[in-house]
């Protein structure tokens, strides 16, 4: 799809009028100015869903001059090679004390008034919180777990980060300095972006990361001070926003709900309670040191809850209806990191509970010496060097540039020793597929926010779908001083709907594909003239592969099972013109009709309390979708119909589902603790916008008797509520 | 009043305009809500799991005290998946599971080498296709002790006979 880098002056210059075209639609669309349903009306887009197929639009049709695509042009690299730059670690979120907060956090939102940006960005009086207004979305759990530690981000535009928090030594942090500025550019040759282009946590880079612990509940209150207007945009994104705290067991009031969202100038508090699972039914009484929480001085504050279904690597993000792929895309992402005492971020803490995974030793919990978050994504410039959105058809949108830690083909110093990498997949439509340049043994520790039953020895992983998160151990001790290995990407993509192909090792770092992401993306510099001190976990005792084993469900009933298939063909049969919106991607819910996403409607309403078994189906041989339900970790229990086609590193609990080409997997999870609002989409974040979402409820008293929870309905002067728009016949 | 004005290769000016305006023409047909909502099936897949397939592989790998003897079944399953709308290439999937695969340390004799990697790979379906993918082999659930091997698959398919797999291993090089 992108030009090689031999192509014509004439190829570069069609393929950059077509571009320029498309990037007329994407901003008419982010503008408001016109909607996806008017596109299709005028055979912008086709029937199918497609790019009308003009050559001068669509990337895939060829030139007027040749049958060859006419593809789509590279980014500019002003000069910039791969491995120059170094790797920035992610910057530490401040936490902070609850009467550091300018105004005090309350269980309803606060609706006091402000200057709200209303449409065309004139200022109308509105609500100071966006959250929806009384009962129904106020707090859960606020009296039972009160915030004890608050988290306050703005979300800007970019500007130069003048406080950067590593979180550790500069000598580890690859010898950047924390004191210096760091301007928003992804490399030193290329342009600084402007507040238009990147709106990113605190409108800087590199991307934010929040460290949290079990049993301290946080206060995370996102301000949105993006652009007033809907057209400050550089051409895409909207600034309306909701965030998703991928996948916190919360209440749906702090889950970022599509529909939840809120406008420049207010603020929206989201209450994480951090609690393990099934607090209110299993070790009531907080008995057992393995589920628990580091407490500050090397010891352990035991919680309630089921051990089992600890979590390690989360992140959030923005869940905007309709505009997730573009805010995402534009940086409204980061990693957060949840410790337990199971997983406590130190690596010296033998106490039979710590894992004692790769980490650091200087501090009770939390040390990220050899514990590195690592967010892979591909994005694409213009021919200023200003992030560019594009819109090849409803399928998926690709990069050209590889990112980590929004920073393109670093280089990252390691000493010679384990390595924790919790890597995050945050592209907006490319699929990964790692390995080593010398295909030296990773070992696969963590799948989603979740360490495995058992440790995984691989030497290429598994496809990394869109938001999901593998963790994995890098033994480099054995390497000599200067060592240069690569991490390197096997999965090429011809467009956004489903890897094209993996390649060997070989064949990816040969330079040959056709597809710029594919190859190494990441240079590790082995340095020391000897072994570096490891105390982490030692994986040569086979028991130790062993980490946290999945909960035992098998006494709890299984109450319903469901199937969703996720295709194409999608109709919409409701017209709220908020809640609603058009395909061509779509969801069948228990052999019903294909519907395009409306947030109004109820798709499945389990019992709270109960245990269910998804299956979730591929319906087209043409496409992958990595499929994420929110709310609760659910366990793998087969695919394509038989628990034996199930791998190794899906053993464990996930969150998001790949269902690959063609195909099917089969999920058990249960609904309890919170209720409310939640979703379940595709996390190709453009088939999600283009209408692969549906939402679910769970009633909040548990009753066979679904309440209808009304609909928000986000407006700068308040949010209203409307009655469902429909509920399915199966919903219950 | 919104409208494209698209440039194309030949610096014509393809102009669409906002249907806000009545009674513009517009230079591209216009086509009809219904017919996208009808136009794709609901269900469009065609996957085709196949038997597993077993294949032996026998390979010393290392040279000298570091020689090992690597044998076993290598067990494969594949599914083709066709694409029924847009018609593209067929998929061929493989689960490619290596636990059947043992080694022996020449030398010492009894230090045995083992393996559960299971590798899945996607690629276009084609009547001959040399699938290499490389899978690690290390003492019984010792990590620091994994070593990477390579088995380069030769892949045969045709619609009558289906799939045929023969596989070679070989060792990686590491630096």
């Amino acid at each position: 799809m992108y030009l090689s880098k031999n192509a014509s002056a004439q190829q570069i210059r069609e393929a950059e009028r077509a571009r320029r075209n498309r990037q007329e639609i994407v901003q008419a669309i982010s503008h408001g100015e016109i909607s996806r349903r008017q596109l299709l009306k005028m055979a912008i887009f086709t029937a199918a869903g497609g790019l009308a197929a003009k050559h001068g639009l669509n990337p895939f049709i060829g030139s007027a001059h040749a049958a060859i695509p006419t593809g789509v042009p590279r980014s500019p690299l002003f000069g910039a090679n791969d491995f120059e730059v170094p790797m920035p670690r992610c910057d530490l979120m401040e936490r902070k004390a609850l009467s550091a907060l300018s105004i005090n956090p309350q269980k309803s939102a606060n609706t006091a008034p402000t200057k709200v940006a209303g449409p065309d960005g004139i200022l109308v009086d509105g609500p100071m919180e966006g959250r929806p207004p009384g009962e129904m979305w106020s707090h859960q759990g606020w009296d039972l777990f009160p915030p004890r530690v608050a988290v306050e981000v703005w979300q800007k535009g970019a500007e130069v980060c003048d406080d950067y928090k590593p979180g550790v030594s500069s000598y580890i942090n690859c010898g950047i300095d924390s004191a210096s500025p760091i301007k928003p550019c992804f490399h030193t040759k290329m342009a600084e972006q402007s507040q238009q282009s990147l709106w990113t946590f605190g409108g800087t880079v590199p991307p934010k990361l929040l460290l949290g612990r079990y049993g301290e509940p946080i206060l995370f209150r996102h301000h949105n001070s993006l652009p007033a207007k809907v057209t400050a945009n550089n051409g895409f994104g909207r600034n309306t926003i909701t965030t998703h705290e991928h996948n916190g067991h919360h209440g749906a009031e702090s889950d970022g709900f599509t529909g939840a969202f809120f406008f420049p100038g207010q603020y929206y508090d989201y209450h994480w309670p951090i609690v393990h699972a099934g607090f209110r039914t299993i070790n009531t009484a907080a008995s057992d040191p393995r589920c628990g929480a580091p407490d500050g001085a090397g010891g352990i504050t035991k919680l309630p809850g089921d051990w089992h279904e600890t979590m390690s690597t989360h992140w959030f993000h923005d869940h905007m209806f309709s505009f997730t792929s573009q805010n995402v895309y534009k940086g409204i992402a980061a990693m957060f990191n949840l410790y337990s005492s199971l997983d406590r971020g130190n690596e010296s803490i033998n106490d039979g509970v710590n894992l004692r995974l790769p980490s650091g030793s200087a501090k009770d919990w939390g040390n990220l010496e050899y514990d590195v978050n690592i967010m892979l994504s591909d994005k694409a410039c213009d021919a200023n060097g200003q992030l560019a959105f594009d819109i090849f058809n409803f399928d998926g949108f690709l990069g050209d540039l590889m990112m980590v830690n929004l920073t393109f083909k670093p280089y990252l110093y390691v000493e010679r020793r384990k390595y924790r990498f919790r890597i995050l997949n945050s592209s907006v439509s490319r699929f990964f597929k790692l390995a080593l340049s010398n295909s030296a043994p990773i070992l696969q520790i963590g799948n989603d926010g979740n360490l495995l039953p058992r440790a995984v020895q691989l030497t290429e992983l598994d496809e990394i779908g869109i938001a999901e998160r593998f963790d994995i151990i890098i033994d480099f001790s054995r390497y000599s001083d200067g060592t240069k290995i690569h991490l390197v990407n096997l999965a090429e993509h011809q467009d956004g709907r489903l890897v094209a192909k993996n390649l060997s090792v070989s064949e990816a770092i040969s330079g040959q594909s056709a597809d710029p992401c594919v190859g190494r993306c990441l240079e590790f510099r082995v340095r020391g003239d000897k072994p570096a001190p490891d105390p982490s976990r030692d994986f040569t005792i086979s028991a130790n592969m062993t980490l946290i084993p999945n909960p035992d469900l098998s006494s709890i009933p299984v109450a319903r099972q469901r199937t969703f298939e996720f295709g194409r063909g999608a109709s919409q049969t409701t017209k709220d013109p908020i809640s609603s919106a058009l395909g061509p991607w779509g969801v069948k819910t228990d052999g019903g009709a294909m519907l395009a996403a409306d947030f109004g409607r109820r798709s499945a309403a389990p019992k709270a309390g109960t245990r269910e078994i998804w299956t979730l189906v591929n319906g087209g041989g043409g496409w992958d979708h990595p499929i994420h339900i929110h709310f609760e970790e659910g366990q793998v229990l087969a695919r394509d119909g038989k628990a034996s086609n199930v791998p190794l590193w899906e053993r464990g609990r996930k969150d998001v589902y790949r269902l690959r080409p063609g195909g099917s997997i089969t999920l058990t999870m249960q609904f309890r603790d919170w209720g409310g609002m939640f979703m379940e989409h595709c996390h190709n974040t453009v088939h999600e916008d283009n209408a692969m979402l549906l939402r679910w409820d769970i009633d909040k008293d548990g009753t066979a008797k679904l309440t209808p929870l009304p609909t928000p309905i986000p407006k700068p002067t308040g949010v209203t509520f409307v009655n469902p728009t429909a509920t399915l016949p199966t919903a219950l | 009043m919104k409208s494209f004005s698209f440039k194309v290769a030949t610096d014509a000016v393809a102009t669409v305009l906002h249907p806000r305006i009545p009674h513009m023409v517009s230079r591209l047909s216009v086509t009809a809500m219904a017919a996208f909502l009808a136009m794709e099936p609901a269900v469009a897949t065609a996957a085709a799991a196949g038997p597993a397939i077993p294949v032996a592989i026998s390979s010393t790998l290392g040279t000298g005290v570091n020689t090992i003897d690597l044998s076993g079944q290598v067990i494969i399953t594949p599914r083709i998946v066709t694409d029924m709308v847009f018609s593209k290439k067929t998929v061929l999937e493989l689960t490619i599971d290596f636990k059947g695969v043992k080694g022996v340390a020449r030398t010492v004799g009894r230090e045995v080498f083992v393996t559960d990697a299971q590798t899945i790979i996607h690629r276009p379906l084609l009547s001959r296709d040399a699938i290499e993918v490389t899978f690690p082999y290390y003492i019984t659930g010792n990590f620091s002790s994994a070593r990477p091997a390579t088995a380069t698959f030769a892949v045969v398919y045709d619609a009558t006979s289906g799939i045929r797999i023969t596989a070679v291993i070989k060792d990686v090089t590491t630096n």
